[in-house]
């Protein structure tokens, strides 16, 4: 077999793509130009990454602007995480992780997600690896993302009705030996405490003290259709 | 964490502090370091031909034949046991007889897969309390040592025992009179825990726990005397 | 990018075949399942594919047969009982999954670890690497036909997991690590046996390379084979040896270093095409630099604590707790209901397939809040897509070799 020519961009810089020479480097640069975007910086935690909330109907905007500004350029999406907040309003919030190959810098973006509406843009057109982070976050979580063309489940069975990492999905699980779609929704739990030595209570230590990232009681939440 | 803390090492190479630099912050850091590319070689009308190169391999895998055997012919020939060796989990048994464990439960909180699980019950023993069913579930342990790591009583040990084999399910189910191992035949692994489990304190009194919930704190001797509950 | 994301699930979805469809074999397109136990796909990976003669014309990786519910189960575990479910993320270095979760909780408590329990954990990882390269190195062989690779990789990988059994004393999935250091010191005789596994490695990788990369057999399989752009990489997020085999030198350990690696000397080397033949010298140099990473730590050990003396955070000494009220109590206290401060931290580390990440939410309960675990296997298993599309289908082996995704990892 031929060897194939070596790809243009192959052996110059990863960053060679956007414009060349950035202006200035962006320790405050970066947050002036987002909160002028309409991002909220949060207070650091305790690994020091910038972090920022933005509101749902700004995502797009400010997720364009990280990438396509040279001032930021966040070349790699890393993480997308659901997370669940049950007692809290906005319930869903979807943590971008975005790293910076020009700066090397990695910056943590929150958008709030109601529970009424659980849909958030997509970003798949900015970064093509959000393909299979989004759908993970919405196998796990629920969360639907606006403008993703294959919105699928990728971990759990396609006619899986629950999203696991609800909080108030329990750990045991629910039955699965049927399948929901034939039944018609109509849900079979049994008791959980088949292979479970008795006695083995473990309740965690909960010092949270009433915090709005309190946890459920635990009621399973009904079905809902398995594919969008 | 921070590297100024870290120790005394080699100091680091220019293409190491190249990067250094780079990480905190100076722009285009991927093109900073300079990389070193792998070498691709284009294939040699030798290599071309296979025949060199399929000769040269056929030689070396041929040579093997005569270097020494590094096989190991397990059911035969065993691993050599070392202390650190974590095999199932055993109770330890007494001179007399009894199990040293208190039935605290510390260690079926801790044990990740939950495969303990402990009856308490109480004895005329100057301790009070002892396990009434103590079950380790060996098809549930994998094997982590937090039981032995976490016990107070130094009660539960891992044994040098690795190969665990039943029929039925039941057969790995170790009660009491299965778990209970003499004192005897645990001392390595004993010595190893004492030794190991003292952490940063070497002057840490690594005698055996005392019977009977006594308490005899080196720091407090001479001061009061020590408590006996009875 | 819409090729990379564009959603192809059966025949009928493509657009019309340029000759038109025959009704035979030879002229229809046919769609094929490969796996989800099929032995080249590592696992549990099912390609579901659609072949125009050998030709792949379409491809979609099906993952989540291996699902555990792992991140789940951390929201129910206590932090250190995690790590046994770190293990067994990516299966061939366990200890590394252990070291990424160890350093994402210690940063959350704060907890300031000794320096030669750091210097242990980098050996560690270290090894790791080389365990997993090793495997990769054997299987992929075997995958591309040279069946006594194998072999001899994994000779070198059963001398390296009975070292790690008598640090650890198990051979795998090793639970060795603890919140502030590790579970046990390296005693000066295993620094021994380790230097010595540690000098004879060059020379077996060079008779690795030896059987391999002059072999013609071997350069037909990967040359040219599952090739994708510095810019494609970039964009589908891949890390680790296959993103440095397009041209990249980004490398965790220099660009967000952790443990001791800014104080060590060592190269990243970058591959110049990005195909399967550079992502194979790629870890071959890789496995060099990890015995030249080894040989300075292991020479210059730092004396002192292998575990933080941490009162509030490390189980006390345990001769103390046979013997004193106060550690007893610590010593319940720490395990029952050790809590670190309520926080959210993102961690990541080079592991051998690439950046493993944890992003750990704690509410100040004695477990985690949230745990999301970022796999390298799940990231870089999308670029199987691009690598196979317009390939033949006995490339696909090839491509998933040089690839080499864990799916424990994957699937967490
Ligand atoms: S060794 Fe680990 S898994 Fe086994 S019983 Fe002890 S704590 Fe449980
Ligand atoms: S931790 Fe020790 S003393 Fe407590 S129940 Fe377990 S074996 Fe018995």
């Amino acid at each position: 077999m031929a060897d194939v020519p070596a790809n243009p961009s192959s052996s110059s810089n990863p960053a060679a793509a956007a414009p060349a020479a950035p202006v200035a480097p962006p320790p405050d640069p970066l947050i002036a130009a987002l909160t002028a975007l309409g991002a909220e910086a949060l207070p650091l935690t305790q690994d020091l990454l910038p972090v920022f909330r933005v509101e749902r109907d700004a995502w797009p905007s400010v997720a364009r602007a990280l990438r396509r500004d040279p001032q930021l350029s966040f070349e790699m999406l890393i993480d997308v995480a659901g997370v669940d907040f049950p007692k809290r309003r906005p319930r869903f919030e979807v943590v971008y992780h975005l790293w910076s190959l020009t700066w090397n810098k990695v910056i943590r973006v929150k958008v709030g997600v109601p529970e009424e509406d659980p849909q958030v843009a997509s970003v798949i057109d900015l970064w093509p690896t959000a393909d299979w982070h989004e759908r993970e976050a919405f196998d796990m979580v629920g969360v639907k993302f606006a403008g993703h063309p294959d919105l699928r489940r990728i971990l759990m069975p396609d006619d899986y009705p629950w999203h696991p990492l609800r909080k108030d999905f329990p750990v045991e699980g629910i039955d699965n030996s049927i399948s929901y779609v034939k039944a018609g929704g109509v849900l079979m739990t049994r008791e959980l405490d088949v292979d479970r030595p008795a006695g083995q209570d473990r309740t965690p230590v909960d010092r949270s003290h009433g915090d709005p990232a309190g946890y459920s009681d635990g009621t399973p939440t009904l079905p809902e259709e398995g594919r969008s | 964490m921070s590297p100024e803390s870290a120790p005394v090492l080699p100091p680091p190479a220019a293409g190491a502090a190249s990067a250094a630099s780079a990480a905190s912050g100076a722009p285009r850091f991927a093109a900073a370091v300079a990389n070193p590319k792998v070498m691709r070689h284009a294939l040699t009308t030798n290599e071309k031909l296979f025949v060199g190169p399929f000769l040269k391999s056929l030689l070396y895998t041929f040579s093997r034949m005569f270097k020494k055997d590094i096989t190991r012919r397990y059911p035969e020939q065993k691993m050599e046991n070392k202390p650190s060796l974590h095999g199932v989990p055993v109770l330890v048994m007494k001179e007399d007889g009894a199990p040293r464990c208190v039935a605290c439960g510390l260690c079926e909180f801790v044990c990740p897969p939950r495969a303990i699980d402990i009856q308490p019950g109480e004895t005329d023993r100057p301790i009070e309390r002892e396990p009434k069913s103590f079950v380790i579930d060996m098809l549930r342990c994998i094997e982590c040592s937090y039981c032995e790591e976490v016990c107070p009583e130094e009660a539960i040990v891992m044994s040098t025992d690795y190969e665990v084999v039943g029929r039925r399910r039941e057969d790995f189910v170790w009660d009491l009179k299965k778990l209970l191992k003499p004192i005897a035949q645990l001392k390595d692994r004993i010595a190893w825990v004492r030794r190991t489990y003292r952490r940063w304190d070497s002057n840490a009194d690594a005698s055996a726990p005392p019977e009977g919930g006594v308490y005899r704190d080196p720091r407090w001797a001479g001061k009061s005397k020590p408590v006996d509950h009875h | 990018m819409s090729t990379l994301t564009e959603k192809i699930v059966t025949v009928s979805d493509l657009p019309p075949r340029p000759g038109g469809e025959g009704g035979n074999l030879h002229e229809e397109r046919m769609e094929l399942s490969m796996g989800p136990q099929h032995p080249a796909t590592h696992g549990v990976l099912q390609c579901k594919l659609i072949l125009d003669g050998e030709k792949v014309v379409a491809m979609d990786p099906v993952v989540g047969y291996l699902h555990r519910g792992k991140e789940k189960h951390a929201e129910h575990m206590t932090y250190q009982q995690f790590f046994t479910l770190t293990d067994r993320l990516d299966y061939l270095q366990p200890l590394a999954n252990e070291v990424g979760w160890a350093l994402t909780v210690e940063k959350l408590a704060g907890i300031e670890v000794p320096a030669r329990a750091q210097a242990i954990r980098t050996i560690i990882c270290e090894f790791m690497r080389l365990s997993a390269h090793l495997v990769w190195a054997g299987i992929g062989g075997v995958d591309t036909g040279a069946v006594s690779m194998f072999m001899y990789a994994f000779r070198d990988r059963e001398e390296l997991f009975d070292l790690m059994d008598e640090l650890t004393g198990l051979r795998t999935n090793q639970e060795y690590l603890r919140i502030g250091g590790v579970g046990a010191d390296l005693s000066p005789e295993l620094i021994e046996k380790m230097k010595k596994w540690v000098a004879a490695l060059p020379g077996h990788v060079d008779e690795f390379e030896l059987l391999l990369t002059g072999n013609k057999i071997f350069h037909d399989r990967m040359r040219g084979v599952g090739q994708i752009t510095a810019q494609q990489a970039i964009e589908l997020g891949v890390t680790g040896p296959c993103l440095r085999a397009t041209g990249v030198g980004v490398d965790l350990r220099r660009a967000r270093p952790y443990l001791l690696y800014p104080q060590l000397e060592f190269d990243v080397p970058v591959g110049t095409r990005g195909d399967a033949y550079d992502r194979y010298l790629v870890r071959i140099e890789e496995m060099r630099q990890s015995a030249r990473i080894l040989k300075q730590l292991l020479d210059h050990l730092p004396a002192g604590e292998w575990i933080a003396k941490d009162w509030k955070n490390v189980l006390p000494p345990k001769g103390r707790v046979y013997t004193s009220m106060e550690e007893m109590i610590h010593q319940f206290k720490t395990v029952t209901e050790w809590c670190p401060p309520k926080g959210e931290v993102y961690q990541a580390t080079e592991a051998a397939n690439g950046e493993l990440g944890f992003y750990l939410m704690s509410a100040g309960a004695s477990h985690p809040y949230r745990v999301k675990i970022r796999s390298p296997s799940f990231i870089n298993l999308q670029a199987l897509k691009p690598m196979s599309v317009g390939s033949y289908f006995s490339d696909i082996v090839a491509i998933i070799a040089s690839l080499h995704f864990i799916m424990g990892e994957c699937d967490r």
